[in-house]
């Protein structure tokens, strides 16, 4: 599918998508009050649209297109198609960050008034900076532990699994001496959830995402070239040394900023990026536009579905990514073994 | 053009190339001959800046190659490794313009008519929309050399560009190499396995032994038998093509 062909299919897809995330949710709310938010007589319905569903929405294209690229650049980096954002310290990052926040905050309001703080005793607004502060300093840990004159991409992803399991210990033995009352708004971030995530939340993801998402743009020869093997890029011009780590960097901000919105969301880094090589033309540039929108309407879809299926309750975004993206992923490699 | 001065190489602990002082001319074939795990490869590598040196230094056009950055070592040298690999799914013609990777700018594009006329060079330009993955070993060999005729350098250096090649494809390969050198004045330096294709197709022939340089000559001067066995440990009769410029060896005790 060429580029030019597969950018109107991508956005009437999205469309799409975005529309049913607006309509269905825990209140029933009709079409025509989805078609009406820009109405000057607003509605109870129509102010449910704008105030709770609309945020959603936009968090979700941000944080699927986000992880997506994220995921291809790594992908394309490492020259390992397992190889996948969430990886390498990012969630796991976020992941201890947060809950040790909220540990921290139990612990010094452990009664009282602060039960009436909406998020498990942390303002939701400083959520996210937490978690990008978590993650950002879990990359870099990696980044300083895999050094040594140099990159390789194998020592980088197997330092990433190591602290990533490490992490990914420690919050569960915090979240184990949480009591129990306490524990699920914990669980809930660390399924990554969008419940409740409001412009506030989505905004900060902005700047530095449209930051990063243009560098990669920028940088997109040089990836392209690095998906050759290391020496013939190097003699392309390539200067494969400090190249690597920057874009890798890049990608790493990428991905943080998405998980700092609403918590590790599994698969859209790793699968993705299959599903852009699979379908799309096979040069960056139609990767890269593919990841973004297959990223996003991905995304928008799975938390659809999460509040939907069992309206009002509903199922956190990334156990939905997860559940799609297991036996997505199981099958793309079922197909790439044959093409092999 | 490029010129090695007192090079040591090591991998780890293990030392590779001792104290190799060499300079190779852009206006003739060169070609590293020697046995398996001799530092061919490396010396190769060592000389595009592809791997770093441990003393000495390497200099190209006269300035050490620290002081050129990547891409412009890349529009002096074209290197085309043993086993290159390519991304999936790429037409031929996709894949050529990443060689023009050292000539773009953030604003300028690589150009089309630069791409035809690599691919024309190599005999290749009715394949550009094809898909590189179907292509036959030949064929992509061709393709890779046009990769590196895209970056317009003034050297070539390649790395064994015979093997997995039938003879044909060989002999195919080896008259465009000279073809290059004649017509376009393109510099080569290359690893072969086959002493006597090294013969035939080489100005000069610089033999490597335990990373140092046995001998460095025109091919009637280094090759011998006493050379071959001490090379290659190998036992053979060296026999004369009329011109005597090219020695060419049998199997001792076979002719």
């Amino acid at each position: 599918m060429s580029t030019r062909s597969a950018l109107p299919i991508y956005l009437v897809l999205l469309l799409i998508v975005c529309l049913l995330s607006l309509r269905f949710g825990a209140v029933e709310v009709a079409w025509s009050d989805v078609f009406n938010i820009t109405s000057e007589t607003p509605n109870a319905n129509t102010q449910v649209i704008l105030d709770y569903r609309l945020p959603r929405t936009v968090a979700a294209i941000v944080i699927g297109s986000y992880l997506a690229l994220s995921g291809l650049v790594f992908q394309t980096v490492l020259r390992n198609p397992l190889a996948d954002p969430t990886m390498f310290g990012v969630s796991g990052g976020a992941a201890f960050a947060v809950v040790a926040a909220m540990s921290l905050a139990i612990y010094l309001f452990p009664v009282g008034e602060s039960l009436q703080v909406a998020t498990s005793y942390l303002p939701m607004a400083v959520v996210p900076v937490i978690a990008l502060v978590g993650s950002l300093s879990a990359t870099a840990l990696v980044f300083w532990l895999a050094w040594d004159r140099g990159f390789s991409p194998l020592r980088l992803v197997l330092i990433g699994v190591v602290l990533a399991a490490v992490l990914n210990g420690i919050v569960m033995a915090m979240v184990l001496t949480l009591s129990e009352t306490r524990t699920e708004l914990a669980i809930l971030w660390l399924a990554g959830s969008l419940y409740a995530r409001d412009f506030s939340n989505v905004l900060p993801a902005l700047p530095w995402g449209v930051a990063a998402i243009s560098a990669i743009v920028i940088l997109s020869p040089q990836l392209s070239a690095l998906r050759f093997d290391p020496q013939t890029a190097a003699s392309m011009g390539v200067a494969t040394r400090t190249l690597a780590p920057v874009l890798l960097g890049i990608a790493a901000c990428l991905a943080a900023s998405a998980v700092s919105i609403a918590g590790p969301i599994g698969f859209v880094g790793l699968i993705v990026p299959h599903l852009a090589r699979l379908i799309a033309r096979p040069t960056i540039a139609a990767q890269i536009l593919s990841c973004l929108f297959i990223g996003a309407i991905l995304v928008v879809a799975s938390d659809t579905v999460g509040r939907a299926v069992a309206a009002p309750l509903e199922v956190p975004v990334g156990i939905v990514t997860s559940l799609l993206g297991a036996p997505v992923f199981a099958f793309l490699i079922r197909a790439q073994a044959k093409r092999i | 053009m490029i010129e090695a001065r007192n090079i040591s190489v090591r991998y780890g602990d293990t030392a590779i190339l001792h104290d190799i002082s060499l300079t190779i001319s852009a206006h003739e074939i060169t070609t590293l001959i020697g046995a398996n795990g001799c530092g061919k490869s490396t010396l190769l590598k060592a000389l595009s800046g592809l791997h770093p040196v441990k003393t000495g230094e390497v200099l190209l056009s006269g300035h050490p190659l620290s002081d050129w950055s990547r891409k412009e070592i890349a529009r002096q040298i074209a290197v085309l490794s043993q086993s290159p690999q390519a991304p999936e799914g790429l037409s031929v013609a996709q894949l050529v313009e990443h060689g023009q990777f050292s000539q773009k700018s953030l604003f300028s594009r690589g150009n089309l008519a630069d791409v035809h006329w690599a691919l024309e060079q190599t005999g290749m330009e009715d394949h550009a929309d094809r898909p590189f993955d179907d292509l036959s070993g030949g064929e992509k060999q061709r393709v890779w050399i046009s990769l590196a005729l895209i970056q317009k350098p003034q050297m070539l250096l390649l790395d064994e560009p015979t093997s997995y090649l039938d003879l044909g494809h060989q002999i195919d390969l080896l008259n465009l190499l000279i073809r290059l050198q004649k017509d376009q004045g393109i510099g080569i330096l290359m690893v072969l396995h086959d002493i006597n294709q090294a013969s035939f197709y080489a100005d000069r022939l610089i033999a490597l032994k335990d990373g140092h340089v046995y001998a460095d000559a025109a091919p009637h001067d280094v090759i011998s038998s006493e050379l071959v066995k001490s090379l290659l440990n190998a036992d053979v009769t060296v026999m004369q093509d009329q011109s005597g410029n090219h020695p060419y060896c049998v199997p001792f005790g076979r002719i």
